[in-house]
């Protein structure tokens, strides 16, 4: 025989049915609940959870193998061009030409898409220099722009997650009400079990594909204008470096999932008004033909090492959108922070013992 | 003649009974009589006997230091009227301050209507300003509202010992003389190094901030379709609630803020 037991969703106590109210009642707390509500609770409680999203990969597990020796004869004067594993293009020492590497650049590493590079190298270096501008904690030996000179235009590798998302979510809210007489002030809580489903399409959220990459820098210069983007052609890459991804789509499926959950957890939660607080309780989300496209995004950037510390800067290549973080002179931080301290103590104890009636 | 004298005498025994029906025992008449015997008469019951000899012998040391009685008096109900008179009545009439060369500072408390009364008497008028009384009593007030009484008289000895000092030196507290003075500019230097501190950290700190432009993306908003979001299920189900309740904190303060009242040699006010 099968025991069927609810328990409160207040204190956990195991809840009996009353024929006098026809309610499930719990003798702990003393709270009376519907059956209606019951079976929507305990239906809330075996609901799915958070699961991986299914990504359908355009590309099939195919690919040229690149060469062992690691070097490429450049087509413009000769010369042996070394070149990283995951070069795609690179500039010639000697003769300053791109070679582009057919070899990576095609099969699996051949890039569904790309957006060409729509800001220049000297507009890059102004947004680097305007950057700095302004900036009195930087270090005195990083102003002499130095710098400057590792800037490079690179073609970083991302993954463009598209999907039809099916959204399930439960939120735990609650609705505050308070009153007082002459000697208590009362404060009733109400706590709701709300639940929300809805479908959303999400289209083109990148995540990078280079592992060099720090990944804060790439989603900081996001979003990139995906009416920019078009099929890739070798040409595109001239003058600029490129790296094919070593972090591969579905290692990049778990970044993408996150954001997805999150985002749809802020479509959804925008819905539930009225309520003093909500706080999710439960998050499903199924992707229907979710797809995955490989692209090429452009950003100019600038790599330094200031105290033993790599420091990178982005912008943006379409839209000139500039992000890192620039080192902090320690010195220059206590010295100003001591100096407007005293200067703030001075004139605060003049004015204030001249307010109150002088020496 | 000597119907005369009967006469001035009985004319003078009359006066003289209608002058004390209308005068002192008229204050006795009203309210309770204190036993003054010592520094210290607390005949309302607000300190435990160990609190009042230990009143007893600080109110001894300072009065005999500096040649003025300190006295400290508690009483049921003095009877209505101004407390100022009540303790003036009560330091004739025990002679009190009599090895002072008549010179005392008196604090009176009476509970009834929750009074309370501070006057110089003699020389101690020179060290207990209009000024320096009203001072003192701002400093025990809050100590006798909250009725913390042994408090506000040890805040009181031990003022009445700084102000007496500070007339043997020629300086009493007055207006251009303020009390607790040596305090205002170092006070003032301390608030405006932290303020100046606070503020300053918060403006380097929001410089170092600017120095760090990357933001980690929480979600993927930018690239939802627009108008793609269809809700095609939702439900508020109302679960539970609870309900608390605290005690209200009544006002039992009722005279903290109530002011005083000066005249050439007391104050006196509420708590």
């Amino acid at each position: 025989m099968d025991f069927v037991q609810y328990k409160c969703p207040c204190c956990g106590a195991a809840l009996k049915f009353s024929p006098k109210t026809q309610k499930l009642s719990c003798k702990s707390c003393g709270n009376q609940y519907d059956l209606e509500t019951m079976e929507g609770y305990e239906q809330e409680e075996k609901s799915p959870g958070e699961q991986d999203l299914h990504w359908e990969y355009k590309k099939a597990e195919q690919g040229a193998k690149r060469t062992e020796d690691g070097l490429y004869i450049c087509p413009s004067c000769g010369a042996e061009v070394e070149a990283d594993v995951n070069t795609v293009s690179t500039v010639c020492p000697y003769c300053d030409n791109v070679v582009v590497i057919h070899g990576t650049s095609s099969g699996e590493f051949e890039p569904d898409a790309m957006i060409p590079f729509q800001v220049k190298g000297e507009e890059a270096r102004q947004k680097m220099q305007n950057f700095c501008k302004g900036k009195h904690l930087l270090p005195k030996n990083f102003r002499d722009r130095s710098y400057l000179k590792n800037l490079r235009g690179c073609y970083v590798p991302y993954w463009l997650f598209d999907c039809k998302a099916s959204a399930d979510m439960s939120f735990n809210a609650t609705r505050i009400r308070a009153w007082s007489d002459s000697e208590y002030d009362y404060t009733e809580t109400s706590y709701y079990l709300v639940t929300r489903a809805g479908t959303m399409e999400f289209v083109h959220v990148p995540v990078d594909g280079s592992a060099e990459m720090d990944d804060d820098t790439t989603e900081s210069i996001e979003p990139f204008d995906y009416r920019g983007l078009t099929e890739f052609q070798s040409a595109y890459l001239a003058g600029y470096e490129t790296d094919k991804y070593d972090v591969d789509a579905k290692a990049a499926e778990g970044r993408a999932k996150e954001r997805l959950y999150n985002s749809a957890e802020d479509v959804l939660r925008s819905t539930v008004q009225g309520y003093h607080s909500v706080t999710v309780r439960r998050r499903h989300l199924a992707s229907q033909s979710g797809k995955v496209l490989y692209a090429l995004l452009p950003v100019w950037l600038f790599e330094t090492v200031y105290r033993g510390k790599k420091y990178q800067f982005a912008i943006n290549g379409q839209n000139g959108k500039m992000v890192g973080e620039l080192p902090v002179d320690r010195g220059a931080f206590w010295r100003y922070l001591g100096g407007f301290t005293a200067i703030g103590t001075v004139v605060c104890s003049i004015l204030g013992i001249l307010l109150s009636g002088g020496v | 003649m000597n119907r005369r004298k009967i006469l001035g005498a009985l004319i003078a025994l009359a006066v003289s009974f209608v002058y004390l029906q209308a005068g002192i025992p008229e204050v006795w008449a009203r309210g309770n009589v204190p036993q003054f015997d010592g520094w210290v008469q607390d005949d309302a019951g607000l300190l435990s006997s160990e609190e009042e000899e230990a009143l007893e012998r600080e109110c001894a040391r300072v009065s005999e230091l500096h040649r003025t009685g300190v006295y400290i008096v508690t009483t049921p109900d003095f009877g209505g009227g101004d407390i100022k008179n009540w303790q003036r009545q009560i330091f004739a009439e025990y002679s009190l301050g009599a090895d002072c060369s008549d010179s005392g500072i008196m604090l009176a408390v009476s509970m009834a209507e929750r009074d309370w009364g501070l006057v110089g008497f003699g020389a101690a008028q020179e060290a207990f300003t209009t000024y320096g009384r009203e001072r003192m009593g701002e400093k025990f007030l809050d100590d006798l509202s909250d009725g913390e009484f042994y408090d506000a008289f040890e805040k009181y000895v031990s003022m009445s010992e700084e102000f007496l000092t500070e007339a043997e030196k020629g300086t009493p507290y007055t207006e251009d003389h303020p009390y607790g003075e040596g305090w205002r500019i170092p006070l003032i230097i301390g608030v405006s190094f932290l303020l100046s501190f606070l503020v300053s950290l918060a403006v380097v700190l929001s410089w170092k901030k600017s120095m760090n432009t990357r933001v980690r993306r929480d979600g993927a908003m930018e690239y939802l379709r627009e108008g793609s979001f269809h809700l095609h299920d939702r439900s508020d189900r109302f679960l539970y609630h609870t309900v608390t309740r605290s005690k209200r904190e009544t006002e039992d303060h009722s005279g903290s803020g109530g002011g005083m009242s000066s005249d050439h040699s007391g104050t006196s006010g509420k708590f």
